[in-house]
């Protein structure tokens, strides 16, 4: 039988602003693997995300992606490695869709940013992944919510990474969007054997999405298996 | 449109206007004024080559109109493309080098240069520009600061702090250099009143090699930096996620804006709105990429100031206006339009 390394290994982490929030944390995902986390407000989600994302700085412990210890590389190293979506959608709202996807190749760009047929190709194949092609280019301004979340997706998909950090995805989403976004990310895991880590809010929803729930509450962080028995079936 | 479609429109524009550049550049040189009247040269290079550089036409064309010319482009393509980047890096299109308070600490330098009279002598021609860069330097740092103490936390930068700070450092060094005029003998205050309204006056080839060096190597270190500067549309935080080194990055291209500010008002004065206006009709031509819009940008402000300047020099012959009024004359209303657009969509 074939053994499958880990994409991503979390020994003993420890994470906060200064002082630790979360402390020896521990997991592992495999390849193509999903893993939602979940907690009330304050449990330290997002932090979590962001220190696995080398946002914030790792305060104990070990975080390897593809057996490489994440503290050990430079930010366009660790780029190609983890894609990273943040709750807060800061983006420039002037930009279009496809000049936003191609932000997702900044990390694979040489000394002067000139995109080649490699970065042209990785733009169009998660344009067209996202069911964006059409809308490449209309304004950010210009589409919906649901559309413009794809977009930003698009964009993490443009990075070539196997691993995927989105914090809080479908949050400011009506529940249609919400089930064609967690549609896609599904078919992304199949298609691409992309590995998932999401915050997500909605405890159903993250039994129903994903293989394995870590759930962080005053207790610390345990994981739960998200067994069929756990699942509740797609809505509509 | 598509990316390859706007790089396209983008080389095209630039080509164009570098075009234009030349022609501006040459018309510069051509017109001049004469006994109050103004002369048109058309004929100013081949006269130059059969006079030598010995007769005092010769010596007006080499030495006072072709410096001048030359200084214009430059003064126009450094304050362009600083603002370019700070607008950039704040993600305000309000962000000048001027909102900034970097041309202040600039000015505020040479101010305090030209109070020591002994210093700016026919060998201390260099201190100019050295002075406005260390004062922009100054200027920049003290902003960057302030912001940062009055940043998200952790030490980072916000960018309304950044803003705030730069209005703070601007008031400063403006009381500062009226505190030093005061005390200007009439002919110094006259001179240096000139320039502070952006005046392009005499300059030495020597002084415009140092300035445009320095230049040079600011373009090409921003020009690397341009795809990394492209993601500063997603955000800090979204910057880091795909790679750069976003507080660093922000730093350097904020030093190197006032390297560029500095460069330009040791040159032209307190010459506003260049970094304003430029950058806007720029990106509504070709788009936000800074990989194409830097030169755009270089070649567009240079042709601004360089067509202000002349008209400048030309319009009440045989006195000469400070540039700096024309280019207020084009930027206010810009930038109550900028304003205006601004107020609708909600900002605050």
């Amino acid at each position: 039988m074939s053994h499958t390394p880990p994409t991503l290994e979390v020994a003993d982490l420890s994470c906060g602003h200064g002082a630790a929030l979360l402390s020896q944390v521990s997991f592992s995902l495999s390849r193509g693997e999903a893993l939602a986390i979940v907690g009330p407000n304050g449990a330290g989600k997002t932090t979590l995300l962001r220190t696995l994302a080398g946002q914030l700085p790792l305060l104990g412990g070990t975080i390897r992606v593809d057996g490489v210890d994440l503290t050990r590389l430079s930010a366009i190293q660790r780029a190609r490695r983890v894609a990273f979506l943040s709750q807060d959608d800061a983006v420039d709202p002037g930009l279009t869709v496809e000049e936003l996807v191609q932000l997702g190749r900044t990390p694979h760009l040489g000394l002067w940013g000139r995109p080649g047929p490699r970065d042209d190709n990785a733009v169009g194949q998660a344009l067209s992944a996202c069911q964006l092609t059409e809308l490449a280019h209309r304004g950010l301004d210009h589409i919906s919510g649901g559309e413009r979340q794809r977009a930003r997706i698009a964009m993490t998909l443009a990075q070539q990474t196997a691993l995927l950090l989105l914090d809080e995805p479908v949050t400011h989403l009506d529940l249609r969007r919400r089930m064609e976004l967690f549609e896609l990310l599904s078919s992304l895991r199949e298609q691409r054997q992309l590995t998932l880590l999401m915050v997500l809010h909605d405890l159903p929803e993250a039994y129903r999405e994903a293989d394995r729930v870590l759930v962080l509450g005053e207790a610390g962080a345990s994981l739960v298996p998200a067994s069929p028995e756990h699942r509740i079936p797609p809505l509509g | 449109m598509s990316a390859s479609v706007r790089t396209r429109r983008s080389m095209a524009w630039t080509l164009g206007l570098a075009l234009l550049l030349l022609l501006a550049t040459w018309l510069s040189i051509a017109l001049g004024s004469l006994r109050g009247g103004v002369v048109f040269e058309p004929g100013w290079l081949s006269s130059l080559t059969a006079d030598g550089d010995g007769s005092l036409h010769a010596k007006v064309l080499l030495f006072w109109r072709a410096p001048r010319a030359v200084a214009s482009i430059i003064v126009g393509a450094c304050l362009a493309v600083a603002g370019l980047v700070l607008q950039g890096l704040t993600r305000n299109p309000l962000a000048d080098p001027y909102l900034l308070g970097i041309s202040g600490g600039a000015g505020l330098a040479v101010v305090l240069l030209h109070a020591l009279p002994a210093l700016v002598v026919d060998s201390g021609w260099w201190l100019v520009p050295i002075a406005a860069f260390t004062g922009a330097q100054g200027a920049g740092l003290l902003v960057l600061g302030i912001g940062r103490s009055w940043g998200t936390g952790g030490g980072r930068l916000s960018v309304l702090g950044l803003l705030l700070a730069g209005i703070v450092v601007n008031a400063f060094c403006a009381a500062l250099m009226s505190f030093l005029l005061v005390r200007f003998d009439p002919f110094r205050l006259r001179i240096t009143t000139l320039w502070l309204a952006g005046g392009i006056g005499f300059t030495r080839w020597e002084q415009l090699m140092l300035v445009a060096l320095l230049a040079l190597a600011a373009w090409i270190y921003l020009r690397i930096s341009a795809h990394r500067l492209n993601a500063f549309a997603l955000g800090t935080t979204g910057a880091v996620a795909v790679g750069v080194d976003a507080h660093r990055l922000l730093h350097r291209a904020a030093l190197v804006s006032s390297l560029l500010t500095g460069l330009g008002v040791s040159l032209g004065g307190l010459l506003g709105y260049v970094g304003l206006i430029v950058p806007h009709v720029v990106r509504r031509l070709a788009g936000s990429d800074f990989r194409s819009t830097l030169l755009l940008t270089a070649v567009a402000g240079g042709l601004l100031v360089a067509v202000a300047d002349t008209v400048a020099r030309l319009a009440l012959a045989p006195e000469e206006l400070p540039v700096g009024v024309l280019t207020a004359l084009i930027g206010c209303p810009v930038l109550l339009l900028l304003l205006r657009v601004q107020l609708r969509r909600g900002a605050p």
